[in-house]
């Protein structure tokens, strides 16, 4: 995975969101306790994808990097090898110019008893200067470069997805939408017509009795929603900032 | 035994079977030579023969010894806008995908992506139709 990730038709063309990854991204907006944007949803894909390249390129912890040194005995893991664990058995110099000095550590892997090579001690950036300009591109590059591409298939995906709800930009798991029932939308309701004047959902949410602990994005994320599917209402403002008024008024 | 379990599918995962050559008395090198633009060609002509070298994935750091032609395909020829293109016989396509992704079992599926194609049944045919051809063969499990 980790080498197509490098590419753009990786992105564009073969990146999909499985139904696994639907559960995981509800799992994380449950934590995170906010609907999300298309964008920000995107990006924590990928992060997530991309992120035992970070590990690997930081080292660190026992994580093997190629421009760090070893000795025999070292115990590495291989975050790019699905975190495969091993000990180095053996070093010896490198054989390329192309690289400059280097040396190759052969490192016994514990699950398999194989034995692969790998290179150490490398100057920072040689790996790029032995491919073309774009044979790597730092993680967050990728996300810079290809998340537009990431974005369409999030919101074919989620679009398409009975676990997911819409509002404007932001998504959030239909698990953790607050019920805003017809009482409460009266209430809403009741409260335009006697201001006579479009009203966003925070001020709205001020009189309506909600006992929920959503936070207050998510309380007015379903509010929006509720308001949307309902006919008396209508948005005047954006979708970003929406506005409620009487679609008998308006 | 049931044949038809055993023919391969454009799902069958292939790979070069360097020892084919041998066996059948082919140049290996040469044909790898020939893979290469008349740029990088240069650096082995004058009687420089191919040394072994180490190849190291730009991706994980891992190490492969490799021959020289072998190595200049993955670190140089395979980053050449047209090192893979339409005009290309589909074998010696096939054949420069293989060297590009290092020997990496890849299916008829896998090889149309790589060589922007919509007929991996087509490459299947090729491949299975009338003998090994470049030493591509079938991954034996």
């Amino acid at each position: 995975m980790a080498r197509v990730a490098q590419t753009e038709e990786y992105w564009r063309d073969d990146f999909t969101i499985e139904p696994q990854d639907e559960t995981t991204l509800q799992e994380y907006l449950l934590q995170h306790g906010t609907p999300l944007t298309t964008d920000e949803i995107a990006r924590y894909l990928m992060d997530r994808q991309l992120s035992p390249v970070k590990r690997a390129r930081r080292g660190g912890n026992g994580a093997y990097a190629p421009t760090e040194s070893y000795e025999v005995g070292d115990e590495l893991t291989f975050p790019l090898l699905d975190g495969l664990v091993g000990e180095v058995v053996e070093s010896r110099p490198g054989r390329n110019e192309r690289y400059g000095e280097f040396s190759v550590i052969r490192v016994r892997f514990d699950e398999s008893g194989e034995a692969r090579e790998f290179a150490t001690g490398l100057r920072e950036g040689v790996l790029q200067v032995a491919g073309s300009a774009e044979s790597w591109m730092e993680p967050e590059e990728i996300v810079t470069r290809f998340s537009p591409y990431v974005q369409e298939t999030v919101e074919e995906t989620l679009g398409k997805s009975d676990s997911f709800l819409r509002f404007g930009p932001h998504w959030l798991p239909r698990l953790m939408l607050v019920d805003f029932h017809e009482g409460h939308r009266n209430i809403a309701e009741a409260m335009i017509d006697i201001t006579g004047e479009a009203m966003a959902p925070a001020e709205l949410l001020t009189e309506i009795p909600v006992e929920d602990e959503a936070s207050s994005e998510v309380k007015q994320f379903s509010l929006n929603y509720a308001l949307s599917r309902d006919g008396r209402f209508t948005n005047v403002g954006t979708a970003l900032n929406p506005r409620w008024f009487l679609s008998r008024l308006a | 035994m049931n044949f038809k379990l055993l023919r391969p599918t454009t799902n069958t995962l292939f790979h070069i079977d360097w020892s084919w050559f041998e066996r059948n008395g082919l140049d290996v090198q040469s044909l790898i030579r020939n893979q290469l633009s008349p740029n990088l060609l240069r650096k082995f002509a004058d009687g420089h023969s191919p040394e072994e070298v180490d190849y190291i994935d730009p991706t994980t750091g891992e190490v492969f010894r490799l021959d020289s032609l072998r190595e200049t395909i993955l670190a140089e020829s395979r980053w050449e806008p047209d090192y893979i293109n339409n005009s290309l016989p589909l074998m010696q396509g096939v054949f420069r995908v293989f060297l590009a992704e290092n020997n990496r079992p890849l299916s008829p599926v896998d090889l149309a992506h790589h060589l922007g194609r919509r007929d991996p049944e087509t490459i299947l045919r090729v491949l299975t139709a009338s003998g090994v051809q470049n030493g591509v063969v079938p991954l034996r499990k």
